[in-house]
């Protein structure tokens, strides 16, 4: 049982994307779930508080340690089963797998089956039990749904030892708790993916808007007419946005950023910009860009407004604008920080239910307006679901974007919404927004942690 | 006014083809077919060249019909004509049974000033395509070009790779260029572009449409190479960490970078 | 069986030979000790150049049979010095012609194949002969994912390119037989290629582009500490790269990270110092060749992808480096014999 005193070189170790720094005593890298069981009943027995972490991806802090010892799950890497089934495969795989890796395996085990997994986020580093554990959400849950819609069972390690694979369709309350609930119930050890295929045609869009209310009413029509569609063999798999703040910082950060070389110059000044991507059969998904090709034309977009690709590979190269959008803001709260040690992400990740897309993206403006604070916004426009970035540079702005946030949360919960999508609660949110979290969640967390976790060590 | 030709070609999308090391041969069919993203830099020098100066952009290809889909992406980024060469007995054909097609059919469409070519395939080739192409059709060529400043209707100026460095040169027309993916950040094509390139279709040649049409200059019959085995790379293995003070691990490393780079690669 | 002639295209550097002519030579001659039956193999070399003469005494001592020069003062031209190598061809009727993968070489070669008709393999990692001395000429596929050994059976010249660096260079033989030289006659030309001069060099090399490549990381304490690193690179003629970790501290910027969010680099050669090796910045490494790592700790996650691995301290191995590039006199040995690791 191999457990490392904490030291210099694990400073990696103390953070997450949350830029949230923390502090372990110990940490340990299991490579096998009884390796894992041998250490958690190991702390148990001390009482040590155990911190678990995958690919440190998450950005809500959960994998941050505050004292005691950090389980790094990062050497779970073995694919476990692999069987074909009527829809497509499942995958089962141990917790550490992260998307890259999942994605290899797919092409080596699905071959001309052509599958994929549609939960995987744009963070190809990140391990599918934190994707679990956050429920994350990716470019195309839109269509496909969010991690719980695409894992069929997890196995579970509780904090006494006892070990259960929890599957959806038996025990789907249990199931739906202990995916995205960040933790409640045990270590997620290992899951089964539920792999679907490809779609026969794929293609790619980024509209390019010349104006705010150009780019509202492309991302209501768009959303018009994917819902229309969304039985259909050619649907919307994914609509995204990036406001004009987020497409400055991509043009002013494209030279630097690997990923960005292979894209084109934006167009001049765009206020906003709106990915797509439509799967299905090859004529299905044409006729449905010609559809989407009128609405642009009506809200202004000329031909080199818009860019359009089809195929994996050419989709990935577009994808990488939506996912450049993610990291340059964490860039730029890197550079806060070292001029302000205490900046952290201050993102919201908040469902206003059926609202429309104008009012979302105005709560948002108006409110960093009012505290003349910078704010990045891009995200799900298809639900809604906005990431706005804060980025205050001093304590006092700082604590006004805390109360911001904490009225948004607010107000979103008065509206019937939940206050933390996929970001999860971490130890940001429920730093940030203590007395505001989905109190059903927390209810449930509180359960499960009573009954599998009575000393409190995960 | 230039009339430009662009050679491109299909290559299996991904790095990880998976082998049939019984036969020797590489399992295509499971890997979807993608433009070789070098020949997309040529295409968006051809097309700059283009607006500048007025003239035509045509693209060549080598290949089985479901190559149309790689000529249809040319279009719809602008290309004006797009030329297949395609039948039986192309297939199997090595870089020089390649260029020896496609300078056929340049022959058949021409004349052109100017032919672009990409630096190299992700699928093999080494930038041979271009150089053969140049000798068969008895025109100067210049190689790494990174920049093209300016041309006149009888020639331009490039910016090239030599053996003293990046120099430039003035080449006259006709002429054959090959392109380092640095000389261009290929565009995207539009959508209104992107569907309207559906509906439009490549000329096929066949072997009849050609000057030489004697089969044993084409395809496999036409190559001097064959791939007798394929195999998986030797695997370097990680070695143990050795512990080594400064003068001793120094030493090591100078010798290490002495050392001839080994064969396989990872 | 009849005797096998290689060719190679010697290329000048400077006011000597390239490296890569020494290569191939060097590979011509292990060929010719492989083959059975003495004096089975022949090897020979062709030079366009104006330094013939320079580098007279070097090429002497090689053991090479015959050496033909072209007098030509001007810039290289693929088209012109094709023909001049295809009529030393015709007169020599070699076998087997190597030509160096470097930028004039890999010009010219194809060229060649092209008016013989014949079969050219590029960038060849490894040449043997078969039973029938044929040359088996093996190389990557596929991003280097797959190797395949390729024959040219019936069609000559057999045509390889080789890229500098991957064979090892002939070695001056002491009385040796001389060469028989053959200084042909060029007739000037005129061409439509024209020179019109080098251009100064960029600024900042590309870490995507460089063959070798220093990487640093974590355990480079201080911003001042890169200066060494700095001067380190400029004595190997490397480039420079960092983890995301000195990027985010604000020693390095942007462009010179390496990592899934970074670059991914393929150099031959890359050296990391103090890089703790996390798994995002692995994924920016998968195609360099040649790995050496030094870390101070022997558990570093690094030392799971290097071919070579040193657990040391970097602010000791990096002055006592510059040191012996500096005067000059590097201790050059063999690297002693790693144990392999049993995974």
């Amino acid at each position: 049982m191999k457990i490392y005193q904490m030291e210099e070189k694990y400073r990696q170790f103390a953070g997450d994307e949350s830029r949230l720094t923390g502090r372990c005593d110990s940490l340990s890298f299991p490579e096998t779930e009884d390796e894992a069981a041998e250490i958690l009943a190991h702390m148990a027995a001390s009482k040590t508080p155990v911190t678990i972490q995958g690919g440190l991806t998450g950005v809500a802090g959960g994998a941050v340690p505050q004292g005691g010892h950090v389980m790094n799950l990062s050497h779970m890497l073995k694919i476990l089963d692999y069987r074909k089934t009527e829809k497509g495969a499942l995958l089962a795989a141990e917790a550490g797998v992260t998307v890259l890796d999942l994605k290899k395996e797919i092409r080596r085990l699905a071959g001309k089956d052509r599958l994929f997994w549609p939960a995987w986020p744009t963070a190809e580093t990140a391990s599918i039990g934190g994707i679990a554990a956050n429920n994350s959400q990716g470019i195309c849950s839109y269509h496909y749904g969010d991690a719980r819609a695409n894992i069929a069972s997890v196995r579970i390690l509780a904090a006494d030892g006892s070990r259960k694979t929890v599957t959806a369709r038996e025990d789907p309350g249990l199931f739906g708790q202990i995916v995205g609930g960040e933790g409640a119930g045990g270590i997620i050890t290992a899951l089964e993916l539920t792999l679907v295929p490809r779609p026969e045609s794929l293609w790619a869009i980024c509209f390019f808007l010349k104006t705010e209310d150009a780019a509202v009413r492309f991302v209501e029509g768009a959303r018009h007419i994917a819902h229309a569609h969304r039985e259909d063999a050619a649907f919307a798999a994914a609509l995204e946005y990036l406001d004009g703040p987020v497409l400055a910082l991509i043009r002013e950060n494209k030279a630097s950023v690997a990923k960005l070389k292979d894209l084109p110059e934006l167009p001049p000044n765009p206020a906003g910009a709106v990915y797509m991507e439509l799967h299905g059969p090859e004529d299905g998904v044409e006729e449905l860009a010609g559809e989407l090709l009128e609405l642009s034309a009506d809200c202004g977009c000329m031909d080199e407004d818009t860019w359009a690709v089809s195929g994996e590979a050419e989709t990935e190269r577009l994808q990488h604008l939506r996912g450049a959008a993610s990291e340059l803001v964490n860039t730029r709260i890197d550079e806060i920080k070292r001029a302000f040690p205490a900046m952290t992400k201050l993102a919201t990740d908040m469902d206003f239910p059926d609202e429309p897309f104008a009012d979302t993206l105005a709560r948002y403006q108006k409110g960093a307006e009012s505290i003349d604070v910078p704010c990045y916004i891009y995200g799900h426009a298809g639900t809604g679901g906005l990431y706005a970035n804060l980025m205050p540079d001093n304590a006092e702005t700082y604590g006004a974007c805390t109360k911001l946030l904490r009225g948004w949360a607010r107000e979103c919960q008065a509206l019937g919404g939940t206050t933390t999508g996929e970001y999860g609660v971490g130890k940001l949110a429920g730093r940030l927004l203590e007395g505001l979290l989905p109190e059903k969640k927390l209810e449930a967390f509180h359960a499960l942690r009573a009954k599998w976790d009575p000393v409190g060590i995960l | 006014m230039l009339q430009i030709a662009v050679c491109m070609k299909q290559v299996p999308a991904l790095n990880e083809g998976k082998m049939d090391e019984g036969m020797g041969t590489l399992i295509r069919k499971d890997i979807p077919p993608v433009v070789n993203v070098y020949d997309l830099t040529s295409l968006e020098a051809a097309l700059r060249l283009k607006e500048e100066h007025g003239g035509t952009v045509t693209v060549f290809s080598m290949g089985p019909e479901s190559a149309e889909s790689l000529l249809r992406e040319a279009f719809a980024m602008g290309a004006d004509r797009s030329v297949l060469v395609t039948g039986p007995e192309f297939a199997g054909a090595d870089a020089v049974a390649t260029a020896y097609a496609l300078a056929q059919a340049i022959k058949v469409k021409g004349p052109f000033d100017l032919i672009l070519c990409g630096r190299q395939t992700t699928d093999g080739d080494t930038a041979q395509v271009g150089g053969a192409i140049a000798q068969f059709l008895d025109i100067p060529s210049v190689y790494w070009v990174s920049r093209i400043h300016a041309a006149t209707p009888e020639g331009c100026t490039v910016t090239a790779l030599t053996a003293k460095g990046q120099a430039s040169c003035r080449v006259d027309f006709p002429c054959l260029l090959t392109v380092e993916r640095e000389l261009a950040v290929p565009r995207i094509p539009g959508l209104r572009a992107k569907i309207a390139a559906k509906k439009r279709q490549p000329e096929c040649l066949t072997l009849r449409e050609l000057p030489d049409r004697d089969p044993a200059h084409y395809g496999r019959q036409g190559s001097g190479t064959r791939v007798i085995k394929i195999f998986s790379p030797r695997e370097p293995e990680p070695a143990a960490a050795v512990s080594m003070g400064g003068k001793e691990a120094a030493a090591c490393i100078l010798g290490w970078l002495d050392e001839p780079a080994e064969g396989g690669i990872r | 069986m009849k005797r096998i002639r290689i060719l190679i295209y010697g290329e000048t550097h400077g006011k000597g030979l390239s490296p890569v002519t020494r290569e191939l030579v060097g590979k011509s001659r292990a060929l010719a000790r492989e083959i059975s039956g003495k004096n089975a193999l022949a090897y020979s070399l062709a030079l366009i150049s104006d330094r013939a003469e320079s580098c007279r005494a070097e090429l002497s001592a090689y053991g090479l049979s015959r050496i033909y020069v072209w007098k030509d003062a001007g810039d290289f031209r693929a088209d012109r010095y094709a023909d001049l190598l295809a009529e030393t061809i015709r007169q020599e009727e070699p076998d087997i012609l190597l030509v160096g993968g470097t930028p004039e070489g890999r010009s010219l070669a194809p060229r060649v194949a092209a008016k013989f008709r014949t079969g050219i393999t590029a960038d060849c990692t490894e040449l043997a002969l078969d039973a029938e001395n044929r040359l088996i000429q093996t190389r990557p596929a596929f991003g280097g994912n797959i190797m395949a050994h390729i024959l040219t059976p019936d069609r000559r010249p057999q045509i390889a390119t080789i890229r500098p660096g991957v064979m090892s260079p002939a070695e001056q033989i002491e009385s040796c037989p001389p060469p028989e030289w053959i200084f042909c006659r060029n007739t000037a030309q005129t061409s439509s290629i024209q020179f019109l001069g080098i251009e100064p060099a960029d600024t900042a090399e590309d870490i995507d582009a460089c063959s070798l490549l220093l990487a640093v990381g974590g355990g480079v304490r201080d911003k001042d500490d890169l200066e060494m690193f700095r001067e380190l690179a400029a004595l190997l003629g490397a480039g420079l790269a960092g983890s995301r970790v000195l990027v985010e501290r604000g020693f390095l910027p942007p462009e010179a990270q390496i990592g899934l969010s970074g670059h991914s680099v393929r150099p031959q050669k890359l050296i990391t110092f103090g890089v703790s090796g996390s798994l995002q910045f692995r994924a920016g490494i998968r195609q360099a060749q040649q790995i050496l790592a030094v870390n101070s700790d022997p558990e570093a996650e690094i030392f799971r992808v290097a071919h070579t691995a040193i657990c040391g301290d970097l602010y000791e191995i990096v002055p006592e480096l510059i040191g012996q590039l500096r005067s000059g006199q590097p201790a050059i040995h063999k690297p002693m014999a790693m144990p392999r690791k049993n995974i």
